[in-house]
């Protein structure tokens, strides 16, 4: 057919196909020397396609043809076994779990539901968990364990906290200044907590923070410590950072995520996401 | 019928430049009608399947004979899987709405559904991909064809070779290359 010869990634459309040709690492620098010559940025293209080049179901089924493999209550997810599904985000659904191995109890697990860059996402989560496990505080909800899904998804398995949005709870139950107070004070106190054992949320947002009851009072908790950040490149908007890639929600997001520098970031923003949050 | 054939003269001679949207909004009506009259018909819950709504619109808009000369085929399906691709995308944002907002909220400039979708993908996946073959399509305009015949149409790979009017191994090949675009662009999107 004709294609369109003008179209600016048509050259290196052709140039990635025909290096994935090639069986070695020197037959494939030989060659890209020898088509891209002095093209620096076309060079980088090349390569940053090839490594997004990977044999997974990426975009493999259509749009509006999903769910027939997904988990239905009753099944097993590694030593956990669904009950039921408690909530849906952009990115995944949350179950209620039974654990029965080891321990007896119900946890939340928060299944991702794209296949995308799992073991990146594991890897992630593995570096924090150490830190998360010395991790011991009231209002911030315990995350045991990640794994992946025979469909090979990233989920995450929680402390089970039944409750709403600290927004939604303020909203419908009217809460008067003082007690709007007493719920954002802990929280503080949880994220200095997270913050002295040197993990930072990185999405604190409404969304993230629940309250609950506990002897007939409302304690709020602060949910996905540790899981934002391992599923950072596939929530939300992505951002590019100098270290990588990372995401937030744009609206909590703190003036050093939104200005691309990813150095910047640290226990501060949290705070700053905070402070967006509290003003809501 | 008589449109679809002047409709398509003007998109080969290129002399009419409000042709591709003429015809995308032709496709779209027949989608649309089509789509309601297999709903009526249909017993309830029944799900309409994408490809077979467009296969039938290209049959009843281009009955074989003289409206399937000039590359029509191209035309067309290109036309069909754009109208698909609103609808998803329309249909995304309205389920990401629902989500953050807690119960169903307008989202403006969105038409009622063509169908119902039963099995969606999660919608900011829809959303993501949307965006990122915004940047394919300037890059690789053919490229980001075949991903909208694909992810939106559903079309299989002989399928959607044969509606871009390429061989099926080079919509293969095409697809590799759309994959390894789309992700590096969902992860690093490129700045406008």
């Amino acid at each position: 057919m004709k294609d369109e010869p003008l179209s600016p990634g048509h050259k290196e459309c052709e140039i990635f196909l025909e290096v994935l040709e090639k069986t070695t690492p020197e037959e494939r620098a030989t060659y890209l020397d020898h088509a891209c010559g002095d093209d620096r940025s076309l060079r980088s293209s090349i390569e940053t396609l090839l490594q997004n080049h990977k044999d997974d179901d990426f975009l493999e089924v259509p749009a509006y043809k999903r769910n027939a493999a997904f988990e239905q209550p009753g099944d097993y997810i590694g030593d956990y076994k669904l009950v039921a599904q408690i909530g849906e985000g952009g990115w995944s659904i949350v179950y209620k779990a039974e654990q029965e191995q080891r321990l007896h109890r119900f946890v939340a697990l928060k299944i991702v539901q794209i296949g995308m860059n799992t073991p990146e996402v594991i890897a992630r989560f593995d570096v924090e968990r150490q830190a998360l496990a010395l991790m011991e505080h009231p209002n911030i909800a315990r995350v045991f364990d990640a794994g992946s899904t025979e469909a090979g998804r990233p989920y995450f398995v929680m402390e089970l906290v039944s409750g709403v949005s600290i927004t939604r709870f303020c909203d419908e139950q009217k809460c008067s200044i003082k007690t709007r107070l007493e719920l954002f004070v802990p929280i503080c106190e949880a994220i200095q907590h997270a913050h002295q054992k040197g993990i930072i949320h990185r999405d604190i947002k409404p969304g993230n923070i629940l309250v609950t009851f506990i002897g007939g009072k409302p304690v709020p908790k602060v949910i996905d410590f540790g899981v934002a950040k391992a599923m950072q490149p596939l929530t939300n908007k992505p951002v590019v950072t100098a270290e990588g890639q990372f995401i937030g929600t744009p609206a909590y997001m703190s003036p050093e995520q939104a200005g691309l520098k990813g150095r910047g970031v640290d226990a501060r923003s949290d705070i700053y996401h905070w402070g967006r949050c509290f003003m809501n | 019928m008589g449109d679809v054939t002047r409709i398509l003269k003007g998109l080969r001679a290129e002399d009419d430049p409000h042709a591709a949207e003429e015809l995308a909004s032709l496709v779209y009506e027949e989608l649309r009608r089509i789509a309601a009259c297999k709903m009526a018909s249909e017993a309830a819950g029944h799900t309409l399947q994408p490809t077979a709504l467009v296969h039938e619109a290209w049959l009843r808009l281009f009955p074989a004979g003289k409206a399937r000369r000039f590359h029509s085929s191209k035309h067309f399906f290109c036309a069909a899987a754009e109208a698909m691709r609103r609808f998803l995308v329309d249909h995304a944002r309205r389920k990401r709405a629902a989500i953050r907002g807690g119960n169903l909220q307008r989202v403006d400039g969105v038409d009622s559904p063509l169908f119902e979708i039963a099995h969606p993908a999660p919608p900011e996946e829809v959303l993501a991909v949307n965006e990122a073959l915004k940047a394919l399509a300037i890059r690789h305009p053919s490229a980001a064809e075949l991903v909208n015949l694909r992810y939106f149409v559903g079309m299989d790979m002989s399928h959607a070779a044969e509606a871009l009017d390429m061989s099926k191994r080079s919509a293969e090949r095409l697809w590799v290359y759309a994959r390894a675009r789309l992700r590096q662009e969902i992860g690093n999107p490129t700045k406008n």
